[in-house]
């Protein structure tokens, strides 16, 4: 069958092995060089306890006592603040509501930087929980509405200001579609995220109709100096790449009684907040006296974060 | 195994391959094709523009003022200079202060002539500047008890009154009382934009009037009435 | 279990053997595989800002591709179907062909998936908590992953049973293949739901969505396969008749035309009640705000879609140019269809009304690229092996033949 010589068999021999082997090599090489930018990779994300790290519902307390011991030396050693790192629980008898009034509004946009300074937000790329709509008097499309507007004062004549952030919905569609369990709803109402679990797959952002949630496409930046040290660990703590994030009410402040920072910082008086159960509560009375809807009440979401307009 | 004239082309060909891996390896680890991340910058926000102080830092009790290096009360030169019937327009003093508060165009409908170190209610019974907020009431009644519910101004400080105390501001913390329409306010800068790496040319992002629905149903009304 | 071991390393071996042309093929394929490990590199090192998504648009080329391939994946299933409900015998072989393409296909939407993620390494934060049945991912990740296993074992019992000389014992795998059948329409039912079942993306939120992937996939998978056929037959020993063709040539004609239907409907549906819902639509078809980049896109898709079937009902079709011209066109305009055509508008305007135009950038290109690369070596693996296996050639006993010589 076969017309070859014993030499020619040595030849062809020699050739296919310098043929494989000079291959295989310079294969190798070219792999080599193509996973070369992983020398650059920060493995501090990728240590066997994170890897093990349970669940925030299947954590035993002293689970928790460890994670949160090490996240806190995690952030002292990174930004040299010993942070107040704690884990509230939710207080009983209680489902937080806010309320706010459109008519007052004027969309200077304080809220949105206040909640970037308390919750220790990446500033590059900046992520804001807040998205303030301009909106053209007699509309409530949202399709109209101008989000970079920076007219010399505001409010503008003709316009109102509507600022839009997680509505804490009690039909979460998020909490629906996420497939891991990382993002849930608590007892008081506030929806929140274990950025130790998301897996980054986003598809809480496509299921959001508020656009609420936001992504870390880069690892985010926070100088050390604006770092705020009193931080929870469902809320405000420095999240990584790769997760999702949102507003959560300030966890942080609102489970130790106090009033979320937009709605300190707000000059206008605009926002109110408080606990939906407590029927002297002012944003109870609010949804007594005053006309509130919802945003997209058509998505069946069942905010719990009210608008309304009045006199004053 | 026959020998083909193609194979023979095919094994030299094979001994390319190699090398060419060496070639693609130098490329990838000295100057592959590289996406940069684009420049972000933050607006640069202090603290002094999301403070929580109230706005407006409110007047002494009773309201003082420096003339020529002494401190005088509003009755030292009240005591003094009787106040003439109508005193707007022909004011001569306080010049500075523009009294735009909607029908209520009187001083004396909140100060007390008698003691203008106070301030009047509808009954005649004068107040101390401290109680300023029943000087409000008397004519805003709604609005007064949607504060005194917590509901109208801000609170800072506690939502849960058993933790803490709920701080609400007085009327005249946020309002300007001879000007107490909310001044406006230049606005923090909105984000430069999502951070994409191409977004190419973005046209303007004011939507244009003609896309204003309140307008067109407008139009489209006239329009119908017209025919 | 020694003859499986040598069974492997021979395949192995046999993928590395072949003339100049199957060389530079798979020389091709390679270089575009690392090129795409290259840049998933850095995807890993910096995060996903290399790519073009943003809060707006948050999802773009990698679950585009993700969504056509497991179209893709589903149709081999429409090879099965004749040969084991209608009992077209002669086509048997041809199914491994198209189930070895449902596993490629299988493979690639895996893979893009995890390059989508922000955070792979905790991908298996699925298995200790795993959000069944009412995230629709999770039902995703049970179907994908079974039909590959379905197929893996298929493929791999029939392939084994011919390399060892032995008749394929029916209970094995006919079993197996009529459970395919029905897992393969399940799992681009199981994707569309993903998209259908968010009622804030009012583009994707309606019934037609689910049926259109179904169309969509039944024309492309097949059309896929009509030229794959062709270049088996073309490059390699295996030679079938076009009586296979033929029959994938009716399949494609009828899920095309459902196809055109379905989205003359959806067109109908969106301009006709000309509500606020429909932004999305029209910033698809006739750009919104003067934002129009995907335009040309879905006009181009329209455009080869009504093409390839019109040249499919002219008897012309019957000639092989013009349907691989056909099949070639279909291709591409349900690949833009599914992908820039569905995924992308909807994140357009945001839920906010905002409008951010999503362009992938080069480094998400090279990604993609590589993990097509990738699916095409596997394919051109597997159609290697097989052949030979089918054929005869390699055989358990020219393996002993082999060690003699």
């Amino acid at each position: 069958m076969t017309d070859s010589t014993p030499d020619h068999d040595r030849v062809t021999s020699r050739r296919s092995f310098l043929r494989g082997s000079l291959g295989a090599a310079g294969g190798l090489a070219a792999f080599a060089a193509a996973i070369s930018p992983l020398k650059d990779l920060d493995t501090e994300d990728l240590t066997v306890e994170k890897f093990l790290q349970k669940h925030y519902k299947e954590m035993t307390p002293e689970d928790k006592q460890r994670v949160l011991e090490r996240i806190a030396a995690e952030v002292e050693k990174r930004y040299e603040v010993r942070p107040e790192l704690r884990d509230l629980p939710p207080l009983d008898g209680v489902e937080f509501g806010y309320a706010l009034h459109l008519g007052r509004c004027i969309g200077c946009r304080r809220c949105v930087h206040g909640c970037v300074a308390e919750n220790n937000q990446s500033r590059k790329p900046e992520i804001q929980y807040i998205r303030v709509l301009e909106m053209p008097q007699g509309s409530i499309d949202v399709d109209r509405s101008n989000h970079y507007y920076h007219p010399a004062k505001v409010p503008a004549r003709g316009h109102y200001y509507m600022p839009v952030q997680c509505h804490q919905c009690a039909n979460p569609p998020c909490v629906k579609v996420c497939p891991v369990e990382a993002t849930w709803q608590e007892p008081d109402g506030v929806t929140v995220i274990d950025y130790d679990w998301c897996i980054g797959c986003r598809y809480c952002a496509a299921a959001c109709p508020y656009f609420a949630r936001r992504f870390n496409y880069m690892q985010p930046e926070v100088p050390a100096k604006d770092i705020n040290p009193n931080m929870n660990y469902l809320s405000n703590r420095p999240r990584t790449k790769g997760v999702m994030e949102k507003c959560h009410f300030c966890l942080q402040r609102t489970r130790a009684g106090r009033m979320p920072r937009c709605l300190e910082v707000c000059p206008v008086g605009a926002r109110n907040f408080g606990n939906l159960l407590d029927p002297n509560s002012q944003v109870s009375q609010i949804l007594r006296k005053k006309q509130v809807f919802v945003l997209k009440q058509d998505a069946g979401t069942l905010p719990r974060f009210f608008y309304y307009f009045d006199q004053d | 195994m026959t020998r083909e004239p193609g194979r023979q082309v095919g094994s030299s060909l094979g001994l390319l391959i190699g090398p060419s891996f060496f070639v693609l390896a130098a490329w990838l680890a000295f100057g592959p094709p590289v996406t940069t991340v684009p420049e972000l910058s933050a607006a640069h926000v202090s603290a002094q523009q999301i403070t929580t102080a109230p706005r407006r830092t409110i007047i002494g009790d009773p309201p003082t003022i420096m003339i020529n290096d002494f401190e005088r009360m509003c009755s030292d030169c009240h005591q003094l200079f009787p106040l003439g019937p109508d005193p707007i327009p022909g004011r001569r003093q306080h010049e500075h202060v523009k009294l735009e508060h909607g029908i209520n165009d009187q001083c004396r409908n909140c100060h007390d002539t008698k003691n203008m170190n106070r301030l009047v209610l509808y009954s005649g019974e004068s107040i101390s500047y401290s109680e300023v907020t029943h000087l409000c009431q008397k004519c805003h009644g709604p609005t007064y008890h949607d504060w005194e519910a917590g509901i109208h101004g801000r609170v800072n400080g506690y939502w849960d009154p058993a933790k803490g105390e709920p701080r609400k501001l007085k009327c005249i913390q946020c309002h300007n009382p001879h000007r107490p329409r909310v001044p406006a306010m230049d606005p923090l800068a909105p984000l430069p934009g999502p951070h994409t790496l191409r977004m190419g040319k973005r046209p303007d992002h004011e939507p244009k009037p003609e896309a204003d629905p309140l307008r067109r149903s407008l139009e489209r009304s006239r329009d119908r009435r017209q025919k | 279990m020694k003859t499986y071991a040598t069974f492997l390393w021979r395949c192995f071996r046999l993928s590395f053997v072949g003339d100049w042309r199957y060389y530079s093929w798979m020389f091709v394929l390679t270089v575009l595989i690392l090129l795409g490990i290259n840049a998933y590199c850095r995807q890993l090192v910096t995060g996903l800002v290399l790519t073009g998504m943003t809060d707006q648009v948050s999802w773009g080329m990698y679950i585009a591709n993700f969504t056509f391939l497991v179209g893709m994946a589903a149709a081999a299933v429409m090879l099965v179907i004749p040969v084991y409900i209608y009992r077209k015998r002669e086509l048997h072989d041809l199914v491994i062909y198209g189930e070895l393409f449902a596993v490629a296909a299988i493979v690639m939407c895996l893979c893009f998936v995890m390059v989508d993620l922000g955070h792979p390494d905790r991908f298996m934060h699925i298995f200790w908590r795993f959000n069944f049945p009412i995230s629709m991912l999770s039902w995703d990740v049970i179907v994908l992953n079974g039909y590959l296993l379905l197929n893996l074992h298929i493929c791999g019992y029939l392939i084994y049973c011919a390399y060892r000389g032995v008749a394929p014992s029916k209970k094995f795998y006919i079993p197996f293949v009529f459970v395919a059948i029905v897992w393969a329409i399940s799992i681009h039912t199981v994707t569309a739901f993903l998209y259908v079942g968010l009622g804030g993306r009012p583009f994707w939120n309606s019934a037609i969505i689910a049926p259109r992937f179904l169309a969509s996939a039944f024309a492309a998978g097949p059309a896929f396969i009509i030229l794959t056929l062709q270049v088996i037959r073309r490059f390699t020993s295996y030679k079938m008749t076009d009586k296979p063709l033929g029959l994938l040539r009716n399949i494609v004609t009828v899920a095309m035309t459902i196809n055109v239907f379905l989205l003359a409907c959806e067109l109908f549906t969106e301009f006709y009640t000309q509500s606020a819902h429909m932004a999305s639509t029209v910033y698809l078809y006739f750009g919104l705000h003067g934002h129009n980049g995907l335009v040309p896109w879905i006009w181009t898709a329209v455009t080869l879609d009504v093409a390839s079937l019109a040249i499919l009902y002219l008897p012309l079709s019957r000639r092989l140019t013009y349907l691989n011209l056909s099949c070639a066109l279909m291709i591409v305009g349900i690949w833009i269809e599914k992908g820039m055509g569905l995924i992308v508008p909807a994140f357009i305007p945001s839920p906010l009304g905002e409008i951010v135009e999503y362009t992938p950038t080069l480094n998400e290109t090279l990604i993609c690229l590589g993990i097509w690369a990738l699916g095409l070596l596997l394919y051109t693996v597997f159609v290697r092996i097989t052949v030979p296996v089918l054929a005869g050639r390699l055989t358990v006993d020219s393996e002993t033949q082999q060690r003699e010589t």
